[in-house]
């Protein structure tokens, strides 16, 4: 059979976004073996602007993934470690008198960098978790009736731990509404375990990595991603499904249109990530389950029923008709 | 081994026609002709709407050449008033309307049966199937032709040559679909399979040459017998119902007078009360038996129901039951609104114009939509959730060797339908090609089974 047919579009080119993620997914890759689709995630969050939560059971590399992203990135990094004695200014920052120069002074907290590594989040009370709101969604934080913006990009990784619950606080739901996606890691196979033993028999690969992608670049590509195209029946899809969780009888909270934003700007950089200039259903699909799951309340019935949000997003995606002839 | 059970059918009702009127059985010829036909209709690749025309158009043109040969053959050929006289003649005269229906039900099923074994390939189940099948209509036919005043010219070769081909082919059938099975393992040479085919048709021909005998065959046919009479009331019944104009007295232009009717001895089997009779059982057991289905899932689900509710109801003991009254409706439903929705597409593109509105990209669009109706038909029928890409996975899976041309047509589809983009002329002709190529693969009994 001849070659594949060449067709014509105006769409946005995306090699330069399929180059760069390719780049930097080999770059992480140095670091964290054979988890190439949690990787493509987080940087789907990173180039949509939006902020990554992972939640796995301790010791599968959640922390050394978001060092790794970091480190990969030609920006500033600083790494929060959540405990219940934290407060809300030492994540946000906080004006302290100079007794040398006689005037107060801002000393900016951890937020106040590029990367933001939140590591145990829930371990954090619910007054340092709220601190984090406003810095999430509008990129600033308000310290003593000042608002000061955040450095751009700006991307918060953060990482729990689902099993241990003695110490810790739940997120809210407004807290998760604000990250795009949740991502697990999961064990390795047997094959990459290995692996990765070799791999850190010597040396921390970590301490070796080296920076890909630069901030500016970072943002040139983030508004490279805006641009693809998405048609108009792949967003009533998007809608769609959005929607359908907010129907589901095991749902007692569904998706907010922030969730529908976040799963339209998501496969518009998975799109771009894959090397095309429009989304697909299958972009759509993939997604759903990373962005919506996280942010479902089930019922009472089915949390005793032990359906788990994952399960009835899976589902309304088994449900939901996808745009075809 | 077609060809012998239809040849037997018309020689069984060419006896039934008078000794001076051409051979029925020569009608026969529309078999072999409605294949050709297709096979180089096929050849061309010719759309499914061409398909369809010149087989209707065929085999119009071809019957009627036909009615004329054997039933007018006084009559020119160049007499442009032939079908008038066809059809005085088959207003006053009940033989000749039969001969007439008989022919050319007779023919065009020969033309629609040759028509779609063109489109079948042959493999080994296809040809069990039919050889049953062919088997069943011979020894029927040959019954019959042995209780009534018709004799078969060399029946028992019609027999021979039937068994003979048929299990030649079966063996054949076999052999090669084991080697291929098998991958390196050769068939067995031709000359094995022959001899012992024709050994074993010798041997099979003489036990029913000694063994079989009338009284045999009526013991074992009785039943068959008394469904053929419902069946030749029917068809009588049919015949009943067609309007009969008044009869022409004479045709002065034609300078011809009209044979009269001929006095008709009442068939003594047309009794229409058993026909009635028989309907309402039918009709009467079907409804019975869907209420009593219907009522029974209803049952089980109240049941299952009432078991939820309270834990345990004494004195009643619950079957387990896997079936859902409600589900089953679901699913009925939904299989005729796809299959509204497909008549409807079909109606849709016969509206439509050979190039479509849209240019190019509806047109990629338009083989897609006809790719998906081609994979239906093969009971791979596209879920409204699974996207192109997981349905081309599934597609490929059942059907690998046309994995490629899907797979082309389902990447320019995801292109024009997502990405709005428009095809070049080569990457048209490219889909295009793709789509004549699938077309042109014959419908296959495995195509069947190949369901997701």
């Amino acid at each position: 059979m001849d070659a594949a047919p060449d067709f014509q579009g105006d769409d946005i080119k995306t090699a330069a976004v399929n180059q760069a993620a390719e780049k930097l997914i080999q770059n992480v890759e140095q670091v964290i073996v054979g988890k190439r689709e949690v990787i493509t995630l987080v940087l789907v969050a990173l180039l949509c602007e939006g902020h990554a939560l992972m939640e796995d059971v301790p010791g599968v590399g959640k922390t050394l993934l978001a060092k790794a992203v970091a480190r990969s990135l030609d920006c500033e990094f600083k790494r929060i470690q959540f405990t219940p004695d934290l407060l809300p200014s030492d994540v946000t920052g906080l004006n302290y008198f100079n007794q040398k120069t006689g005037q107060f002074e801002f000393l900016p907290g951890p937020i106040m960098a590029s990367v933001v590594l939140a590591d145990e989040i829930n371990r954090a009370t619910p007054r340092t978790q709220a601190c984090l709101l406003e810095a999430m969604q509008e990129r600033q934080v308000t310290v003593d009736s000042e608002t000061k913006l955040l450095p751009r990009p700006f991307l918060v990784l953060a990482t729990q731990n689902p099993i241990e619950l003695e110490g810790t606080f739940p997120l809210p739901e407004a807290q998760l509404d604000r990250f795009l996606l949740k991502v697990r890691q999961g064990y390795p196979s047997a094959e990459e375990e290995e692996a990765i033993v070799l791999r850190f028999e010597q040396t921390n690969p970590l301490d070796e990595l080296q920076s890909v992608l630069s901030g500016p670049e970072l943002m040139e590509l983030q508004a490279d991603c805006r641009r693809v195209r998405v048609e108009a029946s792949v967003l009533e899809y998007i809608v769609s499904l959005c929607r359908a969780t907010r129907e589901h009888p095991a749902i007692r909270l569904g998706a907010s249109p922030r969730a529908t934003q976040g799963l339209y700007q998501a496969a518009q950089a998975l799109a771009a990530i894959r090397g095309r200039g429009f989304v697909i259903p299958d972009d759509v699909k993939t997604l759903a389950g990373p962005v919506l799951a996280h942010r479902l309340i089930v019922s009472t019935e089915a949390r005793l029923r032990g359906r788990a949000k994952e399960a009835a997003v899976e589902e309304i995606v088994a449900q939901v008709r996808v745009p075809v002839e | 081994m077609e060809v012998c059970w239809l040849a037997a059918i018309f020689l069984t009702l060419d006896s039934l026609a008078p000794a001076d009127q051409p051979l029925l059985a020569l009608a026969a010829w529309l078999y072999p002709a409605a294949y050709a036909l297709f096979r180089w209709g096929h050849g061309r690749a010719w759309s499914f709407r061409w398909e369809l025309a010149a087989g209707l158009a065929g085999g119009i043109l071809a019957l009627v050449l036909t009615v004329k040969v054997l039933l007018l053959a006084d009559l020119g050929f160049l007499d442009p008033a032939w079908p008038l006289e066809g059809l005085a003649r088959a207003s006053v005269s009940n033989l000749f309307l039969k001969r007439f229906l008989f022919v050319f039900i007779g023919g065009g099923f020969a033309w629609a049966r040759g028509w779609i074994l063109a489109g079948r390939r042959v493999n080994l189940a296809g040809l069990l199937t039919g050889f049953q099948v062919g088997l069943v209509v011979l020894l029927v036919t040959m019954f019959l032709a042995s209780q009534g005043p018709v004799s078969i010219p060399a029946a028992w070769a019609l027999i021979m040559a039937f068994f003979a081909l048929g299990l030649t082919g079966l063996w054949l059938a076999r052999s090669l679909e084991m080697a291929r099975v098998e991958g390196l393992v050769a068939p067995r040479p031709w000359s094995v399979i022959v001899t012992a085919t024709v050994g074993l048709v010798l041997l099979l021909g003489f036990l029913v040459f000694a063994l079989v005998d009338r009284d045999l065959l009526n013991l074992l046919l009785k039943p068959l017998v008394w469904l053929w009479g419902l069946i030749v009331r029917f068809i009588d019944f049919l015949v009943s119902l067609l309007p009969k104009p008044d009869p022409l007295k004479s045709l002065p232009e034609l300078g011809r007078a009209v044979p009269r009717a001929a006095q008709e001895e009442p068939n003594p089997l047309l009794d229409f009360r058993w026909v009635r009779i028989v309907a309402q059982i039918f009709f009467t057991v079907s409804w019975v038996s869907l209420l009593a289905g219907v009522l029974f899932r209803s049952l089980i689900d109240l049941l299952r129901w009432l078991r939820r509710r309270w834990d345990q109801t004494p004195g009643l003991t619950l079957e387990a039951s896997d079936y859902r009254f409600r589900d089953d409706l679901r699913a009925l439903l939904g299989w005729f609104r796809g299959l509204l929705a497909r008549l409807w597409r079909r109606v849709l593109n016969w509206r439509r114009p050979g190039q479509a509105a849209g240019g190019e990209a509806a047109t990629v669009r338009e083989i897609y939509r006809r790719l998906l109706d081609w994979a239906a038909a093969r009971g791979l029928t596209r879920p409204g959730q699974e996207t192109p890409y997981e349905y081309l996975e599934r597609l490929s899976l059942a059907l690998p060797e046309g994995a490629e041309e899907f797979g082309l047509i389902t990447e320019s589809y995801v292109r024009v339908r997502y990405g709005l983009h428009r095809p070049d002329p080569a990457a048209m002709n490219l889909v295009r090609e793709s789509w004549r190529r699938i077309k042109a693969r014959p419908r296959n009994r495995s195509d069947k089974r190949a369901r997701g």
